[in-house]
């Protein structure tokens, strides 16, 4: 069995001489969350598109489940359920109608399974989708694309106008689908739905892919900001020649800096001071992502 | 309704036929119902022959514009192909770019289905809108000439309805192509729409002027005006060229969509 759910090997594409993708190469596992981030018109849907088939690349190759995505495009489509990230639906058809003709062109949509999900998520069905607001409609798009229980799920953006009680049943719904072995490529530039859903994620800049990283990794090695609050105004001395440790500012009784790996040596140093508050923050993967766009991360913990 | 690319576009499309069929029945019986009149005019048929060579050409068998079926040939039957034009092709040149412009093609085109059976079934709901139509307006004009005691042949009246068909589905396959191969349904139409038009005025200038009388090969009204004779025998020849092309710019269509971005 083909252990890549997409595969992707010097993927371009170009817009006459606009950039959409360049030189992508990319392998999502089967089983994993994986994440595709990136600022908008970096090539996100560019590379989504190209996978369903729906525009061809300019060079390079892309597979899904071990499916040419040109060659054996609807065989590879069969194992997909996607939601786009800029639609319409059908708007004089109601949900309920929508979801047969679907039904009938994929021919691998449970009743049951389609209710199930239809009730978790609360999709009105029984109404013109034409009469229904952007997060209703964004909640049958997300219904069409579980429904079928694909192998392979391409959410592009999922989460754009879902209200919050709505967007938890959508992580359940994706942890499920990793438990029971299945892949999401969830493209967002939403980095906490992200980082709360993904194993993996990938960003893209300006058409090139950046940086491929592990979520749990990523937070293991990731600086922290600290601040310890101390009965004794600190000096930077005992700080400075800690391996890991930078940007140390003393603003009256309290010490702060950015530490990389255990906390402990930076506690050991500051016991002289008799530390009565340790406020210690991990940066979040915004933050990260913006240092990997070369933007300044705080460097203080308020 | 909704079990087939092909159902669920014929469902689009049934208010348009609805509409379109009932009115140009209604239109045709008009013409049965007020044929009478017409008939007890013979000082027309004096102005008509009195007409240059020309105009004569261009009016046809004007004996048998005083008969039921001469006079619904030049009413109806000779611009019923202009008439079901119009409405496939301003569907037709939607079907496709339509789903792009919308917005709802990536939603269709990503589900395990090929280009080409979305081309295929969607020319085929246009043919079977416009066929329709036309099976509307041949029951219109037999119930009319049943409610008047109007003494017609009703082969001829069906044949007739029938024989503007093939070159509407000539158009719409044109459209449709149009739809697949240019980037808005606006040009698609302006492609489609354009040829119907510079076809009708072809037949029309070809048939008063001396000069074209060579061109008759390349019109496409002309071959649909000797489609049918007045006793209803219809030229089983010039359907299958028109349903031949059609089937050529149909496969054109599917190739031009397979090519493309959308």
């Amino acid at each position: 069995m083909n252990e890549s759910a997409i595969l992707c090997r010097g993927l371009t594409k170009f817009y006459g001489r606009t950039r959409g993708i360049e030189a992508l190469d990319l392998e999502v596992r089967r089983g994993e969350v994986f994440g595709y981030l990136g600022p908008n018109g970096a090539g996100k849907t560019t590379t989504i598109r190209l996978l369903l088939d729906l525009i061809r690349p300019t060079s390079g190759e892309a597979s899904i489940l071990g499916r040419d995505c040109r060659a054996e495009s609807p065989g590879a489509r069969q194992a997909v359920g996607y939601q786009p990230g800029e639609f319409n639906l059908y708007e004089n058809l109601t949900g309920a109608q929508l979801m047969t003709y679907i039904a009938s062109l994929r021919s691998d949509v449970d009743t049951a399974t389609l209710r199930a999900y239809a009730n978790r998520l609360g999709v009105i069905l029984d109404r013109p989708i034409g009469t229904l607001s952007h997060g209703n409609k964004q909640k049958l798009a997300l219904l069409q694309a579980f429904a079928p229980r694909p192998e392979l799920l391409i959410l592009d953006e999922p989460t754009n106008g879902l209200d919050p009680l709505v967007r938890q049943v959508f992580h359940e719904m994706v942890r499920e689908v990793r438990d029971e072995g299945r892949t999401v490529f969830l493209s967002s530039h939403d980095l906490s739905e992200v980082e709360k859903t993904c194993d993996r994620i990938a960003t893209v800049k300006d058409g090139r892919l950046v940086a491929i990283e592990d979520v749990a990794e990523l937070r293991a090695r990731s600086l922290r900001l600290v601040r310890l609050d101390c009965a004794h105004e600190p000096s930077a001395e005992p700080f400075a020649p800690l391996e890991g440790v930078d940007r140390i500012e003393i603003a009256g009784r309290s010490l702060h800096c950015r530490v990389r790996g255990p906390l402990g040596p930076v506690l050991n140093a500051a016991a002289p001071f008799e530390v009565i508050d340790v406020i210690s923050r991990k940066p979040s993967l915004e933050e990260f992502f913006l240092s990997l766009y070369g933007r300044e991360v705080a460097d203080h913990v308020e | 309704m909704l079990s087939s690319i092909y159902l669920k576009t014929l469902r689009d499309l049934r208010g348009l036929i609805l509409a379109w069929g009932l009115g140009l029945a209604a239109a045709g019986a008009l013409n049965v119902i007020f044929f009478p009149a017409f008939q007890k005019l013979p000082e027309l048929l004096t102005f008509l022959k009195s007409l240059p060579p020309v105009m004569k050409t261009f009016l046809g068998d004007i004996d048998a514009v005083f008969t039921l079926e001469g006079f619904l040939k030049m009413k109806l039957f000779d611009i019923l192909p202009l008439l079901l034009s119009v409405i496939g092709i301003s569907q037709a040149s939607r079907a496709l770019t339509g789903e792009v412009e919308d917005k709802t093609g990536d939603m269709l085109l990503a589900l395990p289905i090929t280009r080409r059976r979305v081309v295929l079934e969607k020319y085929l709901a246009l043919a079977t809108a416009v066929a329709i139509i036309a099976g509307t307006i041949a029951g219109g004009l037999i119930v009319a000439c049943a409610a008047v005691g109007a003494d017609v042949n009703t082969v001829y009246l069906v044949n007739a309805t029938l024989n503007g068909l093939p070159p509407t589905w000539l158009f719409i396959a044109l459209a449709l192509f149009g739809s697949c191969a240019l980037k808005t349904s606006r040009h698609a139409a302006m492609l489609a729409g354009g040829v119907v038009i510079g076809s009708y005025v072809f037949e029309t200038v070809r048939l008063i002027s001396p000069a074209l009388a060579g061109w008759k090969p390349i019109s496409i009204f002309a071959h649909h005006r000797v489609g049918v004779t007045l006793s209803g025998e219809l030229s089983w020849m010039t359907a299958a060229a028109f349903v031949g092309l059609s089937i050529l710019l149909t496969a054109l269509a599917v190739r031009a969509f397979e090519r493309r971005d959308l």
